[in-house]
């Protein structure tokens, strides 16, 4: 078989992982391998493997979480969660029949109007996307509200101490 | 003569659909009759670029199919029935396996991806791959014809496109380290090794720092469900999935990030290490699939999957500037290899030698 590969990159000579020598990484790696025995530092008792699989989301039509009354940024951040989760939707839903006649047909059904929903669907995902998008941006947007409304209040705090420290030195003056 | 791209399905923006349309383009430039075709199409891409496969016209025997292989699909069953000479473009499918514990639909999607690649090996005239990772793929999938390696086109040029102010502005110039990984959430893409590195460096190099995992979640949900919980055990904290986000939310975080970090287990070529490389953000990397290939010597590549020491590593590339200068150096020259131009032109001079070596009709 013939067969062209295309460039390792020639940023200088490699190790057998690719490494460029000339930074000497295997060094670096030596050191710190030393560093974390000196200073002791341990790997955490708790894997990944421990963590137990989640239940599988409930299937849709699901009543989707409501937008919270006031609005705080955590219960945003869970409407969002489920959007960005649910956005996308697909013609090739499980079907739960228990009779295989009924199963068949559907499957044919879904078959025949395969060409008329496909596009409806990709566009209305392409659309959804975009929404989810602009409301994930609008949230992080929403983060910085409270950042900079204690910006705004630190300010004029700031700001009223001056004042007084102004009308102060007025009266002062005036006194003089 | 026609020169016909067919995949299954056209998305906007991701590394696939660039492709496609960077093809598109080149072969429209050097005079090529060309047209995509695809089962599903993003109603954002213009309709006189794209067409829906089931108006796709009769294939002469001198057309030449162009399509993309990188998931389950009925197409890969019905290209061998369609005429015309026929090049497979391997994108790489994730194996199933890596699937099994979190969406039956994803794993066998994988599984009939696997199936669809065996079937092709003998419809294949010509075949190129994204790396040299996929072409192994290919050989032990028992693909016989003339297999070259050619990476994907990425339009360098997008990542030029202004940045997301609202991220940057919440996040910039804040003192914190930003850690970076993007690519969707996925069990191959390991990011709970990510969030288990980041734990480490917080924990005993920065506490400044945080961890930015950008990227969808749609459809792993059990996945993504799981990482929150870890998360959570471990008690990491700074730790942000962003979700699915516009593309110029996407260049922000790599304008905030002091080092991307990729733990992938599995990637086919890995686009990701390349926007970084062109950001010159410093990477550190688990060596594992066609990692190694794409960094090709660049970045920091760990042999061992061992989060303990990436965290170290990333100390080292945030606090020693030498060394983060000497890597983003390499990186650099790494990415001129990928550079559209040569890549282009490569392209062509394969199409044009299969072209000659498979006259068919003409």
């Amino acid at each position: 078989m013939l067969t062209r590969g295309w460039s390792d990159g020639d940023s200088g000579k490699v190790d057998e992982m690719g490494n460029n020598m000339e930074i000497n990484i295997e060094e670096i790696i030596g050191e710190i391998r030393k560093e974390i025995q000196e200073k002791g530092y341990k790997e955490t008792d708790l894997s990944f493997n421990d963590i137990p699989i989640p239940e599988a989301p409930t299937p849709l039509p699901v009543q989707a979480p409501q937008v919270p009354q006031d609005n705080t940024q955590e219960e945003l951040k869970g409407v969002l969660d489920y959007l960005s989760a649910n956005y996308a939707h697909d013609i090739l839903l499980p079907f739960s029949s228990s009779n295989p006649v009924a199963g068949f047909v559907k499957k044919l059904v879904r078959k025949l109007v395969r060409f008329l929903f496909y596009p409806v669907l990709a566009r209305q995902n392409a659309v959804n996307s975009s929404m989810i998008s602009a409301l994930n941006i609008l949230a992080a947007g929403y983060g910085t509200k409270n950042e900079t409304e204690q910006k705004i209040a630190a300010l004029q705090e700031k700001v009223n101490a001056l004042e007084a420290e102004l009308n102060r030195l007025k009266e002062q003056k005036a006194q003089k | 003569m026609r020169v016909i791209q067919l995949l299954p399905t056209l998305s906007y923006g991701d590394g696939v659909g660039n492709d496609v349309l960077a093809i598109d383009k080149l072969l429209k430039e050097n005079g090529y009759d060309t047209m995509i075709y695809a089962e599903n199409i993003d109603s954002r891409l213009p309709q006189e670029i794209v067409r829906y496969f089931d108006k796709m016209p009769r294939i002469g025997e001198d057309d030449i199919i162009l399509y993309h292989l990188s998931t389950g699909t009925q197409l890969n069953y019905r290209l061998s029935k369609l005429g015309g000479r026929k090049i497979i473009i391997h994108h790489n499918n994730t194996p199933p396996k890596w699937f099994v514990p979190y969406d039956k639909k994803a794993e066998s999607l994988a599984a009939e991806g696997e199936k669809g690649i065996r079937y092709l090996a003998d419809t294949a005239q010509y075949c190129l791959a994204d790396s040299s990772f996929n072409r192994e793929d290919l050989i032990r999938a028992g693909y016989r014809c003339r297999i070259d390696v050619l990476p994907i086109l990425i339009p360098f040029e997008d990542y030029r496109k202004t940045p997301d102010a609202a991220v940057l502005e919440r996040y910039q110039e804040d003192g914190f380290t930003n850690i970076v990984f993007t690519g969707r959430i996925a069990p191959n893409k390991k990011q709970e090794d990510v969030i288990e590195a980041f734990y480490y460096y917080k924990k005993y190099y920065n506490p400044k720092s945080r961890l930015f995992l950008v990227g969808s979640y749609g459809g792993m949900e059990r996945y993504y469900g799981r990482l929150q919980d870890y998360v959570k055990r471990l008690g990491a904290e700074d730790v942000y999935f962003t979700g699915h986000v516009r593309f110029d939310a996407i260049l922000a975080y790599y304008r905030l990030a002091d080092v991307f970090l990729c733990m992938s287990g599995h990637e086919g070529f890995c686009i990701p290490l390349l926007e970084a490389m062109s950001f010159d953000v410093p990477i550190v990397a688990c060596c594992e699939a066609a990692v190694t290939e794409t960094l090709g010597g660049s970045g920091i590549g760990m042999k061992e999957r061992n989060t303990l020491l990436a965290a170290g590593l990333i100390d080292r590339v945030v606090r020693d500037q030498g060394l983060k200068a000497h890597v983003i150096q390499e990186q650099r020259k790494r990415l001129a290899d990928f550079d559209t131009q040569k890549v282009s032109a490569q392209f062509l001079e394969y199409l044009e030698d299969f072209i000659r070596q498979n006259k068919k009709g003409i």
